[in-house]
């Protein structure tokens, strides 16, 4: 590329760099603080954490979030007690005997499967029989 | 071990509830009989059903919920108006509804089964000749 020869070309061309240079130039004025000639504010990163302290915050803290949570998710069946789930195999709850004899319930449930009066019963009339129905589930 | 009791104390009022409302429409006496039994359920059903006052018009319903089992017998005279049919249908819809986990609700929707079928059919024109 040849210089240019006539004084109007001269010119036009230092214009242009001009204008280049200044465009370039204003980001890297505005990132005046990358350059770090002197300290700002919050650019002090501090001593730093301990083991100790890390792991209070980000496992300590998540965790203890997490148990409230599953505090207050569980806390009504919780209150609630113990409940029927099929096919657990398994019966907490003592006998319960709506409209039994007497109908008193808990110790006459107890009574009636510990089988006191067993003897007097089986003189019953077996001629008339009951009737009924059974299910599983 | 025994520990809690089966039902809430909402669960009991609905139950006995349903007890006195079968009662009332079908004039037969109904109880329920939740709990673990030994042994055969049939003979202890009975066993327990002859101990109530009045047996022969007692409908009696034992749920051992350990077992998944339950069994309804009814009296001589209740026979009549809950066959046997009637009973096994009862005993189904209780049933279904324990299998999922339901025994209040299966009691009250099996003592409404019960009752509906002994209710005493309407006499009509009885004052008539």
């Amino acid at each position: 590329m040849k210089p240019p020869t006539t004084p109007e070309a001269r010119t036009r061309r230092a214009l242009r760099a001009a204008t280049l240079g200044s465009l370039a130039a204003v980001p890297l004025l505005l990132a005046s603080p990358a350059f770090a000639l002197h300290r700002d504010a919050g650019d002090d990163p501090g001593p730093g954490m301990s083991a100790v302290a890390t792991i209070l915050v980000y496992i300590g803290i998540p965790a203890a979030i997490f148990c409230v949570i599953a505090l207050l998710v569980l806390a009504p069946s919780i209150a609630r007690g113990n409940r029927y789930r099929p096919h657990q195999l398994s019966w907490w709850a003592a006998p319960v005997w709506f409209g039994g004899p007497r109908d008193e319930r808990g110790d006459t449930a107890e009574r009636a499967l510990t089988g006191t009066s067993l003897k007097e019963l089986t003189a019953y009339s077996e001629a008339q029989t009951e009737g009924g129905a059974s299910a599983r589930w | 071990m025994p520990a809690g009791d089966a039902f809430s104390a909402r669960q009991e009022q609905d139950i006995a509830k349903a007890i006195a409302t079968a009662e009332q429409q079908s004039g037969l006496k109904f109880s329920v009989y939740v709990g673990s039994v030994e042994g055969d359920l049939h003979a202890q059903a009975v066993r327990l059903h002859r101990q109530l006052a009045d047996a022969d018009t007692a409908v009696l319903v034992v749920i051992d919920p350990r077992r998944n089992q339950l069994q309804i017998v009814t009296g001589v005279d209740a026979k009549r108006r809950v066959d046997d049919r009637a009973a096994g249908l009862a005993a189904a819809a209780m049933a279904s509804t324990f299998a999922v986990g339901d025994l209040a609700g299966g009691i009250v929707n099996g003592l409404g089964s019960l009752m509906e079928h002994a209710q005493k059919a309407p006499v009509l024109h009885a004052d008539q000749p």
